[in-house]
């Protein structure tokens, strides 16, 4: 019996201590530069220079990492990219958390016919083609940074549901919950009380996910032109327009992919960490 | 012949806190046809130990001394050579059977990968060994149940597999961990007979690893003590059994609760009925086949029953009889189909569940929501129900019932998994006791404690119904625990009332035979009696609870059945003695200790 608890704890420690701490700080430090760094370049993100295409990254002349094919640096739009990519990956990700999270739990805790008819409507959502429901966003409402977070939070949201009404099933069937309905508690208050903070675990594991994914899907729109407008831009579209200079002036690709990745990754491993901690915290 | 021998073996786990003994010096050596019994509370060490013999410890265990296969040293040795060891040699039988077996492969299946792995011969060489087998541990119909799953099963049938498996390979010493744990008593006693005789049968050493020293006492020759990872008491059964001499032990001993043991003086005399649950029939839909029409499985079949206030309610079955369904439906979060429940206070208000109806259940830590502190935990009962208290006045009455249920104020903000499983059944039952309720329904709130626990809360709630004057409904398998706290008796089959009345009564004179089966099988801590016990190791099986046989649902199990028994239900009857039987013959059945 003791064995079973004191493995997994001793295990994770040992192996999630240091990669828990690399991610959190490299996320910290990524923030900041992100939020910093525009102020700290003497040069500004959307200034063109045709004489200066295409500069090789140099620390004399202040264009750190070199320039792009308009000539416009490359550190101050790597970290205006920084800033739109993380707030959107960030936003979207709760807009599709909040949405998500009440809709699943609802529909897993109330069952039969109600759970029935919710997941019926998220199949049909499913259904409706990404593209579509953007263009068709962007036609009615015209073009709005606002309405990425919202058209990415739209989507994602569903599969945030399915992964949330799924673990509610279990959950409805556990002792505490039966206990909460033997006391008179009504199911809004089980839901909220009793469903929702035993889902953290699954939820933000899933948003890590989320996060990555909703900075992809961001650079994508971006691409087809949907997405931010120049010379406002983000790592997607910086990765995107680095790949086509990518023989003529490799740092063009490397210098944003780098950030992305970098992100990603770090993003990756606070999401596995904060999982163990949050499974392992509440369990004997 | 072989023997297994093992000395010094001490058990360590490193943690991040240092490193834990589980396991201290153990020493014992066991031949064939021999039964060591290895006793012990959770936490003693006792799976530790055998895990630790096998060479399947956890990753951060470390195991030394010494275990040997008469000659042959086998702790430590490299994963290979004891994989060749264990199931050949050594075979294992688990406590759950539904988790030891794949469900996505067939019995059949299953048990021919173990014969392959162990041994090379013919396929249809190997076909008939597995049915001669299956025959062996009494399963029926072995050769057609080949193809069928672990699902397809029951409880008690999957453990035969089990032990089949463990079998299939002749070992030479069978350790069995908890074998019959989960199953009810009557399958129990079968397997526990099987064990015996398979031992015999096949000349094997049998380690029976159990917490129930009345499993030991009827199965074991010799026997260990264990308490922290250390063995505190070895050597013949029945010496430790009459005379225990080291005070755990006897603690021990003490603690079990004892199914031929005093029961309870009647309650404060009242009058007046509490609960008064009348033709009550609960029943779930099955998932819809190809019919159109909706099946319907009836848990819980007109039971009618009345209780007052002071006075405990036994309710004992098997698994599927409907005891839970029953309750569920009390408190009000099972549906019921049919029939009047009615709950009525002393100054004949209506009770209402959750304030005046509360539940104990019987996983202590599952019944607390993980992420709330204690405080919060016990509090909700009174902020749905006494919304006009302050909040202050809340606080101040969760902290009172806390010193109540014999914790400590100062442990109201922490976390359920900071607390052992007693702690967490106090809170539990003190989140049940804060709203001040009338009835109180204990769901097997027991089974999931050690003994000496269990001692302590069975006098903690007898203490708090005679100073509340609290109406009690106590589910329970566990027919021993049921008579310390019932003054009445309640017993159910397959969602009927068979049998009820005073519980000395039941216990003394039970005149249904299926309450005289439950009772006979319920094992004793008492030497003598155990090994009076006539083995029958039938494999019975209840029937699937939503299609009951015809007439009589026992029928099917019944040493008395006949013709009419199939074709009418029986109606509860009067016995004269102040007890309802739901029998046709009862009044022709033989005394209950003449086929002794």
């Amino acid at each position: 019996m003791s064995g079973t608890f004191i493995v997994p704890a001793a295990r994770r420690r040992r192996v999630y201590g240091w990669p828990l701490r690399i991610a959190v700080t490299l996320l910290i430090a990524m923030v900041l530069a992100v939020i910093v760094g525009p102020w700290l370049s003497p040069h500004s993100h959307e200034a063109l220079d045709p004489t200066r295409a295409l500069l090789p990254p140099q620390f004399a002349n202040g264009h750190w990492f070199g320039t792009d094919d308009l000539g416009r640096d490359l550190f101050a739009r790597v970290m205006i990219g920084g800033r739109i990519s993380l707030l959107v990956g960030v936003v979207a990700t709760l807009v599709s958390i909040v949405i998500g999270v009440a809709w699943g739990a609802t529909a897993g805790y109330l069952g039969g016919r109600v759970d029935h008819w919710m997941m019926r409507f998220v199949d049909v959502l499913y259904a409706v083609p990404f593209m579509f429901f953007v263009i068709l966003l962007m036609v009615v409402f015209g073009r709005n940074f606002l309405l990425i977070f919202v058209a990415i939070g739209a989507i994602n949201w569903l599969d945030m549901a399915r992964i949330v009404r799924g673990q509610t099933l279990s959950l409805a069937e556990r002792d505490f919950v039966a206990a909460a309905r033997v006391s008179g508690v009504p199911a809004g208050a089980i839901i909220r009380r009793h469903i929702v903070p035993n889902l953290t675990g699954v939820v933000i594991v899933y948003a890590t996910l989320t996060v990555p994914q909703v900075i992809l899907v961001e650079s994508f729109l971006s691409f087809l032109g949907l997405g931010v407008q120049e010379p406002l831009t983000s790592w997607g579209t910086l990765v995107h327009q680095g790949a086509q200079l990518m023989e003529l002036a490799p740092w063009t690709l490397l210098f944003p992919a780098a950030f992305l990745g970098v992100t990603l990754y770090a993003f990756n491993f606070l999401g596995d960490s904060l999982r163990d901690t949050f499974e392992h915290r509440y369990r004997r | 012949m072989t023997t297994l021998s093992v000395r010094n073996l001490d058990v360590t786990f490193s943690s991040p806190a240092g490193d834990v003994a589980a396991v201290r010096d153990l020493h014992f050596s066991i031949g064939p046809r021999e039964t060591l019994g290895i006793v012990g509370e959770s936490g003693s060490g006792k799976t530790q130990a055998m895990l630790a013999m096998l060479g399947l410890l956890a990753a951060n265990g470390r195991a030394s001394g010494s275990v040997r296969l008469d000659d042959l040293e086998i702790l430590n040795r490299p994963e290979a050579e004891l994989r060749r060891i264990r199931g050949r040699r050594i075979g294992l039988v688990f406590q759950d059977p539904m988790q030891s077996l794949n469900p996505y492969l067939s019995i059949g299946r299953q048990l021919e990968l173990v014969v392959r792995q162990h041994r090379r011969i013919p396929s249809d060489q190997r076909h008939s060994e597995i049915i001669a087998m299956l025959d062996a541990v009494r399963i029926p119909a072995a050769k057609r149940r080949l193809r069928a799953y672990p699902h397809e099963f029951s409880g008690g049938m999957r453990q035969r597999v089990l032990i089949a498996m463990a079998l299939l390979s002749r070992p030479e010493v069978l350790v069995a961990d908890e074998p019959t744990t989960a199953l009810d008593v009557t399958v129990q006693a079968g397997i526990l007979a099987l064990l015996h005789e398979l031992r015999d049968a096949f000349g094997m050493g049998l380690v029976l690893i159990s917490h129930d020293l009345g499993v030991i006492a009827g199965n074991c020759e010799s026997m260990l003590v264990m308490e922290d990872g250390r063995v505190v008491e070895s050597g013949a059964t029945r010496a430790i059994f009459e005379a225990p001499e080291e005070r755990y032990t006897r603690r021990l001993l003490a603690a079990v609760p004892r199914i031929d043991g005093p029961g309870r003086p009647p309650p404060r005399a009242s009058t007046q009925p509490l609960l008064n649950v009348d033709q009550l029939s609960v029943a779930y839909p099955l998932p819809r086949q190809l019919a159109l029409q909706r099946d319907w499985f009836a848990a819980v079949r007109e039971v009618s029953l009345t209780l007052a206030a002071g006075e405990t309610l036994g309710v004992v079955g098997e698994s599927g009889c409907g005891k839970s369904s029953l309750v569920r439906s009390i408190v009000g979060i099972a549906d019921r189909s049919a029939g009047e429940i009615r709950l009525t206070g002393p100054d004949g208000r209506a009770l209402v569940p959750g304030r005046d109806v509360q539940m104990v259940f019987q996983d202590p830590l599952a019944s607390l929501n993980p992420r709330m502190r204690i405080v919060e935990i016990i509090c909700e009962p009174l902020d749905v129900h006494f919304p006009e208290l302050s909040a202050a006045d809340r606080r101040a009455r969760v902290l009172d019932m806390l010193e109540r249920v014999g914790l400590n104020a100062s442990m109201a903000e922490r976390f359920p998994h900071e607390f052992s499983g007693g702690q967490c059944q106090r809170i539990g039952i003190a989140r049940a006791l804060v709203t001040q309720p009338a009835l109180l329904i204990c769901d097997e709130a027991l089974s999931s404690l050690d003994v000496s626990v269990q001692a302590d809360i069975v006098d903690l709630l007898l203490g708090l119904q005679d100073d509340l004057q609290l109406a009690m409904l106590f589910i329970a398998h566990d027919l021993a625990v049921v008579r310390r706290v019932s003054h009445r008796l309640l017993v159910m089959y397959l969602g009927r009332v068979v049998e009820s009345g005073p519980a000395d009564r039941i216990y003394g004179q039970p005149a249904h035979p299926y309450t005289r089966a439950l009772l006979d099988a319920a094992p004793r801590p008492d030497v003598d009696a155990e090994r009076r016990r006539r083995r029958d190791d039938r494999a019975i099986d209840m029937p699937a609870p939503w299609s009951p046989p015809s007439g009589c649902a026992y029928r099917t199990r019944c040493a008395f059945a006949e013709q009419r028994c199939a074709e009418s239900v029986p109606s509860l009857s009067d016995t004269g003695t102040e007890s309802l039987v739901a029998c046709h013959r009862w009044s022709e059945l033989p005394d209950r200790f003449s086929g002794d």
